[in-house]
């Protein structure tokens, strides 16, 4: 019995240094208590920020207005850090409700409504904005993204088609190989996109970055993998810290089980929570004995991370939140729930592959059905789509076939 | 533990954290914890250095990094941009905000200054607005999450730019007393928290049998084994309410998972030990030891319902005196039934061997659950 209650008794003095972290007074003054990004981080932030600042005096100057929120959506994309968006919307405040804004404002506001998912809110932006101004070959950049994030393929072409004759080129070519890759074209896809990174070799950066970016993705789906594991290593030249490639390539790396390569890849990016569930996905795959108590502390980041996001009502992060309920929280049922909201938004080959695999491991095959109609319409060529079909219908006959 | 000696852990963790992981990328949030008491509205708002940094410039040497000198050189800024932007109407009227305790506070997205609010109100105010403003010149997505807790009653609103405020009638009739409401509460958690109600059955089962040659055997009389309850009873609550009241007091915190999987296990040594006796017949003592972990158990559900800052002794006498309660009628329905069948095959057979087997069963399935923070058990 005593060892008992002296065990009881070491427990409690132990623990009891857990105190609580709210509010406390630094131990010194010299004490760093946070160190900024705009700081420490890069010139391009500072310019943004310095930019908001003169328009402060001026802020009905709409030329510095839209090179400010330029600056800033450039910021969070390449940051992945959603605080310059809100810096960007600050930067439009006059045009951003107005209706009647200029088409340059309505643009750049339909970018931050769809960075925040708001996907119809930026339509109707992006609608009013060509309206005043068809030639606008941002706005239909723009408008066939969405499109094709939603699953709209026939909407996405049209606003392909007028890219195109507006004379953008290598985007126009870029968006149409993304549709048709994902409507059972993916030979013609990669041969577009090829040929386009062949003969414009003096494209700006970023351009090139998105192409190469497309082109590895498509040659994963179809399982060309030596080729999509080169075109991504071409990205990564391109940019090491782009957080769209970063995540299709680590995504990449964990369907190969190499798990390794995947935590270098993320090493320092786990500020954001796309990357820091890849980097637990990859603590779980290499079943690192020694990782299980970084596993469990990554495991509470992101539940934590998710929380905070759910108390300020936000729902931007239904994808990551399903995977990670699905892959590390042990949740099949809300899992699946979630992929189902996140199929009302979005519909990408991840979307799909998402609903299939959180459908199979909540063992309710019927609630995947959207994303079967959505994978027979499209006539999309994906290896693991194709495996997750057969397993949910191996799945339904199962079912069915019970007396 | 001292105040003192909770910030040097603070601060100690602080200095961890700051050097350790990544903070998270995420939209703007500042934090209004507010309560009403007792003529008094008193909280705390926290707002993201980052943040501030933009209204304030707060890293006066431009090197990157802000320090605790520097935030505390503009404290009479922060201090000044808070009220002017965080502001509290009674019926209609202003209420004088005094704002200091400048602290620092740790969240996900980074350190938080810390300032404390107090302001007086009349005790007979019924309407109660709450108006806030911070940062949307600078970041419209940013928000303001409000945690209000008006006697014991927390409710949790968001700030928008489209919603600036928020508005509480504070005469909204509440149906209890403090004291009821919590005594209430303390009943239904020991009737609803099966873990406890099962580590008391599992020490409840042998007190109407005497342990010979390691065997339980039928007692003879209702007195030994009247005696027997009341010792395990006794001691499990003597015990959960030292720990329950130093954990409610903010002295002593445990991590719940901790409590949690040892509550668990604690049900697991009371059901081993009817099925191979090794603490024999001093399970009070089983009792006291492990109530101590279930009183922080309790202390978690205690700070889950929202501890009311003016009341907060008679909430937990409320709450223990429930808890109690509650066990009392568990025990009251027990100990007559077990007594009268102590004798029979069913009692020793079932309800001692394969009752307490399947009480251990179903805490070790709780034990794994909580110790490796998976769920899959339906309660």
């Amino acid at each position: 019995m005593k060892p008992i209650l002296s065990m009881a008794a070491g427990l409690i003095l132990a623990l009891s240094a857990a105190a609580d972290t709210r509010g406390f007074i630094p131990p010194s003054d010299d004490t760093i208590i946070e160190r900024l990004p705009a700081g420490s981080g890069t010139p391009e932030m500072r310019h943004a920020r310095e930019l908001s600042r003169r328009l402060r005096e001026t802020p009905d100057d709409l030329v510095l207005a839209a090179r400010a929120a330029r600056e800033h959506i450039q910021n969070a994309r390449a940051t992945a850090d959603p605080r310059h968006l809100g810096y960007a919307e600050a930067a439009l405040r006059p045009w951003w409700t107005d209706n009647n804004a200029p088409a340059e404002a309505l643009v750049l506001r339909a970018t931050i409504k769809q960075s925040l998912h708001d996907f119809s809110a930026a339509r109707r932006d992006l609608e009013l904005a060509l309206a005043k101004d068809p030639a606008n070959a941002q706005a239909w950049l723009t408008l066939t993204t969405i499109d094709t994030v939603q699953g709209r393929y026939d909407e996405a072409r049209r606003a392909c088609i007028q890219l195109a004759r507006l004379g953008e080129s290598f985007s126009a070519t870029v968006a149409a190989a993304a549709i048709a890759g994902l409507n059972g074209q993916s030979a013609s896809a990669v041969r577009q996109l090829e040929s386009l990174l062949d003969r414009s070799a003096a494209a700006p950066a970023d351009q090139r970055l998105w192409a190469t970016t497309q082109l590895a993705e498509l040659l994963a789906r179809t399982g060309h993998i030596t080729e999509a594991d080169a075109r991504f290593h071409e990205a990564l030249k391109l940019s090491g810290s782009d957080p769209y490639l970063l995540g299709a390539y680590s995504d990449f790396l964990l369907d190969q089980k190499r798990g390794n390569e995947a935590t270098r890849l993320l090493a320092n990016h786990d500020r954001q929570d796309g990357s820091l569930l890849r980097l637990a996905e990859a603590r779980l795959q290499l079943a690192d004995r020694s990782g299980t108590s970084e596993l469990d502390r990554m495991t509470t980041e992101l539940r934590s991370r998710f929380d905070a996001a759910r108390q300020r009502g936000d729902s931007v992060h239904q994808r990551e939140e399903a995977r990670f309920l699905l892959r590390l929280g042990n949740d099949q049922t809300r899992a699946l729930s979630l992929a189902l909201e996140n199929w009302q938004l979005q519909r990408e080959p991840a979307d799909a592959r998402l609903l299939l695999e959180c459908a199979l491991a909540a063992g309710r095959p019927s609630e995947a059905q959207a994303a079967l109609d959505w994978m027979a319409k499209s006539r999309i060529e994906d290896k693991v789509l194709s495996t997750l079909r057969d397993q949910l219908t191996t799945m339904t006959a199962a079912t069915s076939a019970k007396p | 533990m001292s105040r003192r000696f909770q910030s040097i852990i603070a601060a100690l963790l602080f200095t961890l954290c700051a050097a350790g992981p990544a903070q998270a990328h995420k939209l703007s949030d500042a934090y209004l914890t507010v309560a009403v008491a007792d003529g008094q509205v008193m909280g705390t708002c926290e707002v993201a250095l980052r943040d501030l940094e933009i209204v304030l410039a707060l890293d006066s040497n431009l090197d990157g990094a802000i320090t605790w000198a520097e935030l505390k050189a503009k404290q009479t800024n922060v201090v000044g941009y808070l009220s002017s932007r965080v502001r509290v109407e009674a019926d209609g009227q202003a209420v004088p905000l005094s704002w200091d305790g400048l602290k620092v506070s740790l969240h996900l997205d980074g350190s938080y200054a810390v300032l404390s609010l107090k302001g007086d109100i009349f005790p007979t105010v019924s309407m109660l607005k709450l108006i806030y403003g911070l940062l949307w010149e600078e970041d419209p997505l940013h928000r303001g999450l409000l945690k209000l807790t008006v006697g014991s009653t927390t409710t949790a609103a968001v700030f928008s730019q489209t919603s600036p405020s928020v508005t509480v009638d504070l005469e909204k009739p509440v149906s209890l007393t403090r004291f009821d409401q919590f005594l209430v509460e303390g009943v239904l958690h020991i009737w609803k928290g099966y873990d406890h109600i099962l580590f008391l059955v599992a020490l409840l089962l042998p007190a109407v049998m005497i342990l010979q040659l390691q065997t339980w055997r039928p007692t003879e009389a209702f007195k030994p084994a009247a005696m027997n309850v009341l010792k395990v009873v006794t001691a499990f609550t003597l015990a959960h309410s030292i720990t329950l009241s130093l954990a409610a007091l903010d002295v002593v915190r445990l991590p719940s998972r901790l409590v949690e999987s040892t509550i668990a296990l604690s049900v697991i040594i009371a059901a081993a030990n009817n099925l191979k006796p090794f603490f024999r017949e001093r399970g009070w003592m089983v009792a006291f030891g492990f109530g101590l972990i279930h009183g922080f158990g309790f202390a978690t559900v205690l700070g889950e319902l929202g501890l009311p800052t003016g009341s907060l002794a008679k909430a937990l006498v409320g709450f223990n005196l429930g808890v109690e309660v509650g066990q009392l009628a568990i025990v009251a329905v027990f100990l007559p039934v077990a007594f009268l069948m102590r004798s029979t095959v069913f009692y020793r057979r079932v309800a001692l061997q394969t009752g307490s087997l399947a009480i251990a069963l179903i805490a070790g399935l709780w034990l794994i659950e909580r110790a490796f923070n998976i769920g899959f058990m339906p309660f």
